[in-house]
């Protein structure tokens, strides 16, 4: 009885084990068969630098150009800081450089790097809309705010079209952010692939009489970049459209009927 | 009915044995293939496979190259015969804030051989409670969500896109 017992045991160990064996050895078929390696996410890096209104043109043309301030402490005109307008900048707290201008003479620019002077103001450090200067150890910001804008547009902007700057009221970009089903019901936005590359964003639709429409957007435009960056991936897309509540001026290059225009806005 | 008794338990020995032998993460990281193909990235995330589970931590989402949701996390149970995902503590990513709010306390996705045509979901979180069924038969998702009052205060535009039922759900229907 006991022997009987003993090889019904072994039998359904045995029967247990060759189980196990296979069991094991179809793991490991599907092991060697499925990926070894996880997905992460690989970024395309694209560079985007600090975006800032300059006047290009306006320093071309221009035929005092110099990286040196055009006058020293000595010859310090006692100029206000107020008489003082910035007409770019671009850069770092602590690396960079601006360029400043007179409200007198608008045209005639001067690029300052940090610890230069200008009209006996030395440039202590560049802020995102703002540069700090120092004189008799008191400081000084000349503010961004207080270029005029509109004028630097028109200069800037590519005129092939006509009047392509605006303005857009900060509350409607607000509005839009909130209100997502009004932005879908106002364009409709599809990506536009050149094989596996994102070539833009072109619109499908747009409302008529909406504020979009208002915009200058017009249905089949294709947008290529906003803020001098390519939207080469939604990631682009999404920074922009994150960051949108500290930007003051939007440039967008739009595909439209084969050439290629740029819509520009200042956000008020 | 001995040798039924007998083959039905030679078979599930060696199912168990079969799920407890495979390489879990190996499968994961097909998963994550599949994904792939819709533009999600799960990454960053750590594995660990414990038998008849699969722990997932950390998780970083990234739906299109956009950080969407970080998932604390994921705890994979397969039985075979019944299975259950588990996903703790997400938040959104901030540039959703306008859509939804951005915590969700826990997600469960069920699946049991009881009713194999049906995947059960639901989840927990500052948007209120939702329930999920997706038929696997006809391919489609029928989501039941009761609101909280933030969501109901101040995501009026995202849940006017549900189909409001008569008792106060907001329901989605969408055919995947």
């Amino acid at each position: 009885m006991k022997k009987i017992s003993n090889s019904t045991m072994i039998s359904v160990i045995t029967k247990l084990f060759i189980l196990l064996i296979i069991a094991k050895s179809i793991a490991l078929g599907f092991y060697l068969y499925l990926p070894d390696q996880g997905q992460e996410l690989k970024l395309k890096t694209s560079y985007q630098p600090q975006y800032q209104r300059v006047d290009f043109k306006n320093m071309l043309s221009s035929q005092i150009r110099t990286n040196k301030p055009t006058s020293s402490p000595k010859k310090s005109s006692g100029a206000k800081i107020s008489n003082m307008i910035l007409k770019g900048l671009y850069g770092s707290k602590t690396n960079g450089f601006i360029i400043v201008a007179m409200k007198k003479a608008p045209k005639k620019t001067t690029i300052l790097s940090i610890g230069e002077i200008f009209q006996g103001y030395k440039l202590k450090r560049i802020g995102k809309n703002s540069a700090v200067f120092i004189k008799n150890n008191k400081e000084y910001v000349l503010s961004f705010k207080k270029v005029d804008i509109k004028s630097n547009i028109t200069k800037v902007k590519n005129t092939s079209n006509g009047n392509n700057d605006k303005s857009i009221s900060r509350k409607d970009i607000k509005y839009y952010a909130k209100n997502t089903k009004q932005m879908m019901k106002d364009i409709s936005i599809r990506e536009i692939k050149d094989g596996k590359n994102l070539k833009g964003f072109k619109v499908m639709k747009i409302r008529k009489n909406s504020k979009m429409a208002s915009l200058g957007l017009k249905k089949g435009d294709l947008i290529t970049a906003v803020n001098n960056t390519k939207l080469k991936s939604y990631q682009d897309a999404f920074k922009i459209y994150g960051d949108i509540d500290e930007l003051d001026f939007i440039q967008l290059v739009i595909i439209r009927n084969n050439e290629e225009m740029e819509l520009e806005y200042e956000i008020n | 009915m001995v040798r039924v008794m007998k083959f039905f338990a030679y078979s599930v020995f060696f199912v168990m044995m079969l799920i407890y032998f495979m390489p879990k993460i190996s499968f994961y990281y097909l998963f994550e293939d599949t994904l792939l193909k819709s533009d999600v990235v799960i990454s960053k995330e750590e594995l660990v496979e414990n038998g008849f589970s699969l722990d997932i931590s950390n998780a970083n989402v990234f739906v299109k190259s956009i950080d969407t949701a970080k998932i604390k996390s994921i705890n994979v149970k397969v039985f075979a015969f019944y299975n259950l995902v588990t996903l703790q503590d997400i938040t959104f990513s901030k540039s959703m804030k306008s859509f939804v709010p951005l915590h969700v306390e826990s997600v469960n996705v069920k699946y049991s051989i009881l009713n194999p045509q049906l995947i059960s979901i639901n989840g927990v979180g500052d948007f209120g409670e939702f329930e999920a069924k997706y038929s696997l038969s006809d391919g489609v998702i029928i989501l039941r969500l009761k609101p909280s009052k933030l969501m109901l205060d101040k995501y009026r535009a995202t849940l006017d896109s549900l189909k409001k039922s008569e008792n106060g759900e907001y329901i989605y229907e969408k055919n995947i």
